[in-house]
């Protein structure tokens, strides 16, 4: 039993886990350049976890196993996180009472909170894709609540919106002045309205409304809907999506920064006696 | 035209550098990598005024930046004199790798793409590629390391400076993932996606937890160190330019 516990705390086990994380990203880089895995991997990103396994189909199980075996070399690193903090560092911390040990035993704490919580953002909460909506139109989601897209107020040259949205320069899309206005309730009742632009989204109790895009102007029964205006005007696509752990995740991520700074700046010297190690053996050092 | 005057003037000062370190001329050497440091400096403002915002987006602009932040690590962080004189030829050494390769980029800024105003969008590009000048730096401190070792001259003060520059890199890289997180909950919706640029950070990031877990001081491990150590720069390198690619 001690063996196996002192093999589970071990560097050399931690080491071998993350070679092998190397190699399956390595893979996981080949798998996502080939054209139909990426739009899996698209699909993984529109969903849950748990939604997103119901709707794959055969075609995914490549990156179904993929994910899996992530899934196990991650929990094994988890493991070894906690035998190595336990075991090892803990130790080392109640034994020298130094601030770089205690310093370091809180960055694997804080780093092992950051993976939990990059994983519970697989689980929790809700993701709601490609929410097309022209000017007017709402949408009803989860627990009552419906959005209206009250105004799409698009002013540069709709021509721009058949370009991918990496391709677009700043000077034929506008950040500022293009923007969705939407209200939001919740049975019926008026909660608030606000407005979405790009990389500047609108939050509701805890529920984000993220711009995505603008659609090309469609005329009038086009596309199947009553629309209550007469001027054609662009559509939009919204992100919906509640993440419960995102303020977790977003407050520990600059503490595991703050500490591996402070870290580094108490641990910048060279410890006294490698230091005497390495001019005592010389002054040529080239 | 001017882009491409200044270019070949800055890689001229730092094979000049590289010149005077081998020829012992310490004094030559400091000038010609200030020269270097300054006509990199002239085209980075030429970049930044033409456009409008930082140089750190396009090929030529970001091999320009790694170069200029590297070259002033060089000039102030490195050991001066007759010391690490390894350390500052290999340093040269990938300045002028990052300059023959920006020859063959187009000179001229980047376009100015819709989100390059969007401070998280800086940051995340900026702080990359600090964190690769960074990690190029450390890496020649390792290769000075291992040559000393190979020559039975313990010389550990540069196994620790190029752990120090190798943490100062992963931490400029953390900044630049957290800045990256805040650009895509705000503009996808979540922080985190599937994605080839994704997996291609989180290579970096265990490459870098690989290189900061070996166990051991002495034998295999110091020698797996100090090699992972010595090629954390390249490999940085190459998935910059697989990403660029892609």
């Amino acid at each position: 039993m001690k063996k196996l516990t002192e093999h589970l705390s071990s560097l050399h086990f931690c080491l071998w886990l993350l070679v092998v994380l190397i190699g399956w990203f390595t893979w996981a880089v080949v798998l996502a350049t080939a054209t139909g895995h990426s739009e899996t991997f698209r699909q993984m990103n529109n969903h849950l976890l748990r939604n997103w396994l119901s709707i794959s189909r055969e075609g995914s199980s490549l990156i179904r196993f993929w994910f899996f075996g992530l899934c196990a070399a991650t929990t094994a690193l988890g493991i070894n996180l906690i035998f190595c903090s336990w075991n090892k560092i803990l130790k080392m911390t109640a034994r020298r009472m130094n601030r770089s040990a205690m310093l370091m035993l809180l960055i694997h704490i804080v780093f092992g909170l950051v993976i939990l919580g990059h994983f519970g953002s697989l689980v929790m909460g809700f993701r709601l894709s490609n929410v097309r909506l022209q000017q007017g139109e709402s949408f009803a989601f989860g627990n009552g609540y419906r959005i209206i897209a009250d105004q799409i107020h698009f002013t540069d040259d709709p021509a721009v919106l058949s370009k991918p949205l990496k391709a677009m320069r700043s000077g034929e899309f506008s950040f500022a002045s293009n923007y969705v206005q939407v209200s939001v309730y919740r049975n019926d009742r008026f909660l608030k309205s606000g407005k979405l632009f790009f990389l500047k989204p609108f939050v509701l109790d805890g529920i984000q409304f993220t711009l995505r895009n603008f659609t090309p102007p469609v005329s009038k029964g086009t596309i199947g809907k009553t629309v209550p205006h007469t001027t054609p005007s662009a559509g939009t696509v919204l992100f919906i999506s509640a993440n419960p752990v995102k303020n977790f995740v977003f407050g520990l991520f600059p503490l595991m920064i703050i500490g591996i700074t402070i870290y580094l700046i108490l641990t910048w010297k060279q410890p006294g006696h490698l230091q005497h190690a390495s001019t005592a053996a010389g002054g040529n050092t080239q | 035209m001017q882009l491409l005057l200044f270019s070949y003037l800055t890689i001229a000062c730092f094979s000049a550098s590289l010149f005077f370190l081998y020829k012992k001329r310490f004094a030559a050497e400091k000038y010609c990598a200030a020269g270097g440091c300054l006509f990199c400096g002239l085209i980075l403002v030429i970049l930044m005024t033409a456009k409008g915002n930082l140089p750190v987006f396009g090929d030529f602009e970001s091999s320009m930046c790694v170069t200029g932040v590297l070259g002033i690590l060089v000039l102030f962080c490195s050991p001066r004199q007759n010391a690490g004189t390894t350390a500052r030829g290999w340093a040269y050494g990938f300045i002028l790798v990052l300059l023959l390769l920006s020859l063959y980029y187009p000179k001229v800024p980047s376009p100015d793409e819709h989100n390059h105003q969007y401070i998280w969008v800086i940051f995340f590009h900026g702080f990359r590629r600090i964190a690769l000048a960074a990690m190029l730096f450390s890496s020649c401190f390792y290769i000075q390391y291992r040559k000393n070792r190979r020559r039975g001259v313990p010389a550990s003060m540069f196994s620790h400076q190029g752990r120090n520059y190798l943490l100062a890199a992963a931490i400029c890289f953390l900044v630049s993932e957290y800045a990256g997180m805040i650009w895509c909950q705000n503009g996808w919706g979540d922080f985190w996606h599937w994605s080839n640029a994704f997996f291609q950070s989180t290579l970096v990031l265990l490459y870098l937890m690989a290189a900061f877990h070996i166990p051991g001081r002495n034998g295999n491990f110091d020698r797996a160190r100090s090699l992972i150590g010595s090629l954390s720069g390249v490999f940085f390198l190459t998935m910059m330019m697989i990403r660029s690619l892609i």
